[in-house]
């Protein structure tokens, strides 16, 4: 319970809070953080010869290369988050509220997919004419007068 | 007890800890376990609100990179790998800086979290400087999607690299070379563009007849000469308008990321100077944690951000 006079140990005050706590936050040791950069840089390395490794051409998708820098670049992402940011020691309240926005962020793009559905209009009223330059065959061309 | 003892006392009269570091409870809570998390939950809501932010631009980019596949792929080799690169160390190690001086706050190291600091804003900086030469470059080349300013001819012609390297040198622009094959899409339409052709229209065109692409001449005979952009410029034109998307996107993203991070250079110096002058406010290490988390966010978007724009193959 909250009394007048504060500052007590008691209530864990002080530099370290009390350790027992189901709220308390330990925080990493320097050792930690900085395996952790190495790490980050390992896989900056890893990132740059992905580019310039062509997978595409294994595996006859043209969008490998995409999803591996992606997958690399959320692997970086969690290893900020969990260490550098101290996700890791955090309560679970704030591993929901990290974890909110990226779900968020799911939803946006799951919900986003529908595009792969519709034919793409480039600019509206423009007409849809054949083309080899856009993936789908479709170009466009402008507003012919009098419509 | 003389008057300068009374000001330094905690809440409730209580007196402070000796250590520089030592956090103060607020009468809300119960304890300083619940104010931290307290504190660390309110910053990650802001950030939240950044990662939806950023992850619409994210999704926006990401439509139109699968729909205008081949002009991304062009588009994107005016941005310099090397510098991209840099840019992502840079800002991993002022990640790491920052997290080695949230660390010393909490151990009371004054003078370390303030060096840490300093070095954290210098590789700020230093990130804010490539991207100027970055820009400028591109400013330079024609490349902005501003106003009438956008000229990817132009920009086409004024690059003019070896099959890995890329010309973003400094004033790369005033050296005039010559086209690569390489830029298949867009020199089809630019070799032997012709800009016009004339077409004979028999009697007067109709009401209300786009006269954009065209040219209405008097000529002899049936009617009006229209002149009309040929089919190869219509084509570098729409090329050039994707690419004109691209670099929207582009410098609409990593402008919104260098105004994060110039946000986060003057909050880390805020901290700084409050450190220096040994204020109360930085006597808890929360603000500094905060700023730090912000920081690695800052981080985490462009740790995204560098391979989607710079690294496509």
């Amino acid at each position: 319970m909250a009394s007048a006079a504060h500052g007590h140990s008691e209530h864990g005050n002080g530099l370290h809070g009390d350790p027992n706590s189901p709220f308390h936050i330990k925080h990493p040791p320097k050792l930690d953080l900085w395996k952790n950069f190495s790490f980050l840089m390992v896989m900056l390395v890893i990132t740059v010869v992905m580019y310039k490794w062509d997978l595409s051409r294994a595996t006859g998708w043209v969008g490998t290369n995409v999803v591996i820098a992606m997958i690399i670049s959320a692997i970086k992402a969690t290893a900020v988050i969990w260490i550098f940011m101290n996700v890791r020691n955090s309560t679970r309240l704030t591993w929901l509220w990290a974890a909110l926005g990226f779900i968020w962020l799911i939803l946006l793009v799951g919900i986003f997919m529908d595009y792969q559905t519709r034919a793409w209009i480039d600019q509206t009223g423009w007409t849809a004419i054949p083309s080899e330059y856009e993936i789908g065959g479709v170009s466009s061309r402008p507003p012919t007068a009098g419509k | 007890m003389s008057l300068a003892n009374l000001e330094r006392t905690g809440v409730g009269g209580a007196p402070l800890g000796e250590q520089w570091g030592e956090q103060r409870l607020s009468h809300q809570f119960e304890d300083i376990d619940q104010q931290n998390e307290c504190y660390i939950v309110g910053m990650w809501s802001f950030l939240v609100t950044e990662v939806m932010f950023f992850g619409a631009l994210f999704l926006a980019y990401s439509l139109y990179r699968v729909l205008y596949f081949n002009t991304y792929m062009e588009a994107h080799q005016f941005l310099d790998i090397r510098w991209g690169t840099l840019n992502t160390f840079v800002l991993l190690a002022s990640s790491l800086s920052m997290a080695l001086a949230v660390d010393a706050h909490q151990h009371g190291q004054r003078k370390a979290m303030i060096g840490l600091l300093s070095f954290t804003v210098l590789c700020a900086f230093g990130f804010m400087a490539i991207k100027t030469v970055e820009y400028t470059n591109k400013i330079n080349e024609g490349l902005f999607p501003g106003g009438n300013k956008f000229d990817y001819a132009r920009a086409l012609h004024l690059h003019h690299k070896e099959a890995e390297e890329r010309a973003n040198e400094p004033f790369a622009f005033l050296n005039e070379h010559e086209l690569p094959d390489r830029y298949k899409l867009a020199t089809r339409a630019l070799e032997e563009v012709d800009h016009e052709q004339s077409v004979r229209f028999v009697g007067a065109p109709r009401e209300g007849f786009d006269t954009r692409l065209t040219t209405v001449t008097p000529s002899e005979g049936n009617g009006p000469a229209l002149a009309v952009p040929s089919e190869a410029a219509n084509t570098f034109e729409r090329e050039a308008n994707k690419a004109r998307l691209f670099f929207s996107i582009y410098f609409a993203m990593t402008g919104l990321h260098g105004i994060h991070v110039i946000v986060g250079i003057v909050l880390i110096g805020a901290i700084i100077v409050l450190a220096l002058m040994k204020h109360r406010a930085v006597d808890d290490y929360m603000p500094t944690e905060m700023v730090g988390l912000y920081w690695h966010f800052v981080d985490v978007v462009w740790i995204f951000l560098f391979p989607l724009m710079y690294l496509i193959s």
